[in-house]
């Protein structure tokens, strides 16, 4: 069900989810039956683009992101969002003239910027209903300075093909079809990301990869290679515009979280340690030995596509790509439409 | 309340299983054309107190003035007998003043089920509704398993860790009777590091003091510390360690070859 808040049904979002859906028009302050089903189309204000959250010790990319909403439709074992947030329904600002004008903001300023919306959400699982593309991509494409990336673990693309891909990046998150059954409730399989990235690779969108998070189980290695074998024969390297690598890890919280909901998961089984940052993750050798691992499987198919580790130990990058990219701006100015400056 | 005489026999209201001893008749009460017995359920009775004829809500109101607090096994039956009566848990008043969210109450409806020795334990030890949520969801090999661990009587926290220890390893099929089968999963889920761990505290021992990692072996820190209780052990400390220092060499390659560095 989609509802609407009084105060917000004349908001853009609003008045075009409205044109082209069923909605129920609630009083502010409603709070819907707590499931993923339900979207809630808020005036609230939010800071909408704002530095994803890092810490100096571990190796950060710069990145901006835009929170155009909050929730998610799928239910990943793993999802930082099983503890962040305190509802399941999916939460939607509806004030999107606002987001557009702190985008323009950012834009404006003149540097080179990575931008994206997957942060709270899906960029794409709800974009037939929200529409929120059609809406954002054509801002984006107003300047060279920005690139945009449509972070998904889905294949519901159908709205890309009438936009300009110029400035654009959809990028998908990776598991082997095995971990995706048991960890990524609701979300497409292997096969359809795949199909979905060949399509709109040819249409013309650059894409991208996220091998994030990495999930350890004996016989991992057989499983990702596989899959990035699989994903070779469906992309072209030249096409691919990044691969991110890195392993689970996550804020202490999230595990009582799991194990309420998901006995049984492959995530509980992990032995972890606490990250001089606060967070969990794999006992670092076990670490290297995954991202090793993983980052040689890519490297046999494809020699040259941009690879870096998200929030990873300088160590770790030294060892395995033979250079620390350094802090922030250091390790963004890596990327392929940073250096085309 | 009026003392009757009655030759029907009353369906039980009942949702407390070990009712305490007391010295005076049954109370029935009437809910809908039928008369139902609140207390005194093992007791043979030809006359009853009777409490009028009430609402689902009284009946359980009262039963409560009765019987006391419920625990929560008991909480679990009142759930089912409000069920049994085509109402849910939360438009039971004295239910849904205890039980909070529909998980919840599932969890305590497959409780109230275990066998008698466990509620006890329960009833004594009163472990959280997370704990007993996540006992409810476990196969019911696991909770065969919790069933005889509890016989040992472990304290709250240790019970806790074995409802979570069973939690992980909730898809892997497991022998109900091995008492050291969360042992087993614990030092399976650490055995990637168990090598480690020895080589690191060997290596720690030759240095002549003892070793730790403050980082979680995120970083090759490491602390090297000993305790002293005169100026004469100080000194034999001190000699140990210089005299060992050497060993340090290979500490650290130990770290830097496992990548802690």
């Amino acid at each position: 069900m989609i509802y609407i808040e009084k105060s917000a049904e004349n908001l853009p979002l609003a008045l075009k989810v409205a044109k082209e859906n069923e909605v129920v028009l609630v009083d502010d302050g409603f709070v819907p039956e707590d499931i993923k089903r339900n979207i809630l189309i808020s005036s609230s204000r939010n800071n909408y683009v704002h530095r994803c959250p890092a810490t100096k010790i571990y190796r950060c990319c710069n990145y901006y992101v835009t929170d155009a909403a909050e929730g998610c439709p799928f239910d990943c074992s793993y999802c930082i969002l099983q503890s962040y947030l305190n509802h399941s329904y999916i939460k939607v600002y509806g004030d999107t003239d606002a987001i557009v004008t702190e985008i323009r903001e950012l834009a404006s300023k003149g540097e080179r910027v990575r931008l994206g919306t997957g942060e709270l959400s899906d960029s794409l699982a709800l974009d037939n209903i929200l529409g929120l593309s059609e809406i954002l991509v054509p801002v984006i494409n107003e300047y060279d300075n920005v690139q945009f990336e449509l972070k998904t673990k889905s294949a519901n693309i159908s709205k890309l093909f009438n936009l300009n891909p110029k400035n654009i990046v959809v990028s998908w998150s990776l598991n082997p079809e095995h971990v995706i059954k048991r960890e990524e409730h609701g979300a497409a399989s292997l096969k359809a990301r795949l199909n979905a990235a060949k399509e709109l690779s040819a249409y013309g969108y650059k894409v991208s990869f996220h091998f994030d998070p990495v999930i350890y189980y004996e016989g991992f290695e057989k499983d990702y290679d596989e899959l990035i074998e699989l994903l070779a024969a469906h992309v072209n390297e030249s096409d691919v515009q990044f691969i991110s690598v890195s392993t689970f890890r996550f804020i202490p919280e999230l595990l009582s979280s799991v194990r309420e909901k998901f006995g049984g998961s492959m995530l509980l089984k992990g032995d972890y340690t606490k990250g001089l940052d606060g967070k969990m993750r794999y006992f670092k050798p076990l670490r290297a030995h995954m991202l090793r691992s993983v980052t040689g499987s890519i490297r046999k198919r494809w020699k040259n596509a941009f690879m870096y580790f998200c929030m990873e130990h300088s160590s770790l990058w030294e060892k395995l790509m033979g250079f620390d990219p350094g802090e922030r701006e250091e390790l963004e100015s890596l990327f392929p439409f940073i250096r085309m400056k | 309340m009026k003392l009757i005489k009655a030759d029907f026999t009353p369906a039980e209201f009942r949702w407390i299983n070990r009712e305490a001893e007391n010295p005076f008749p049954p109370v029935v009460a009437e809910h809908e054309g039928k008369a139902y017995i609140l207390s005194g359920f093992e007791k043979p009775a030809e006359s009853f107190f009777h409490a009028g004829v009430l609402s689902l809500d009284e009946l359980f109101e009262l039963s409560l003035k009765i019987h006391g607090e419920p625990d929560p096994a008991d909480l679990g039956r009142m759930i089912e007998i409000g069920e049994s009566f085509g109402k849910k848990y939360r438009e039971i008043n004295v239910i849904n003043a205890r039980v909070k969210g529909i998980r919840n109450a599932e969890s305590l409806k497959i409780l109230s089920r275990s066998p008698q020795s466990f509620l006890e334990y329960v009833k004594t030890k009163q472990p959280s509704m997370k704990t007993v949520g996540m006992y409810a969801a476990l196969p019911e090999s696991h909770k065969e398993f919790l069933h005889k661990y509890i016989s040992s009587q472990p304290s709250v926290s240790a019970f806790r860790t074995a409802v979570e220890t069973l939690t992980d390893y909730a898809d892997r099929d497991i022998n109900p009777d091995d008492a050291m089968l969360t042992k087993k999963l614990e030092t399976e889920r650490r055995e990637t590091r168990t090598e480690f761990e020895a080589e690191f505290r060997r290596l720690g021992r030759i240095l002549g003091g003892d070793i730790s990692n403050q980082s979680g072996f995120e970083t090759e820190e490491v602390t090297v510390s000993f305790t002293a209780s005169s100026y004469e052990e100080y000194l034999k400390k001190c000699a140990e360690l210089y005299d060992s220092r050497e060993n340090a060499a290979e500490l650290f390659r130990f770290l830097k070859e496992n990548d802690i560095y």
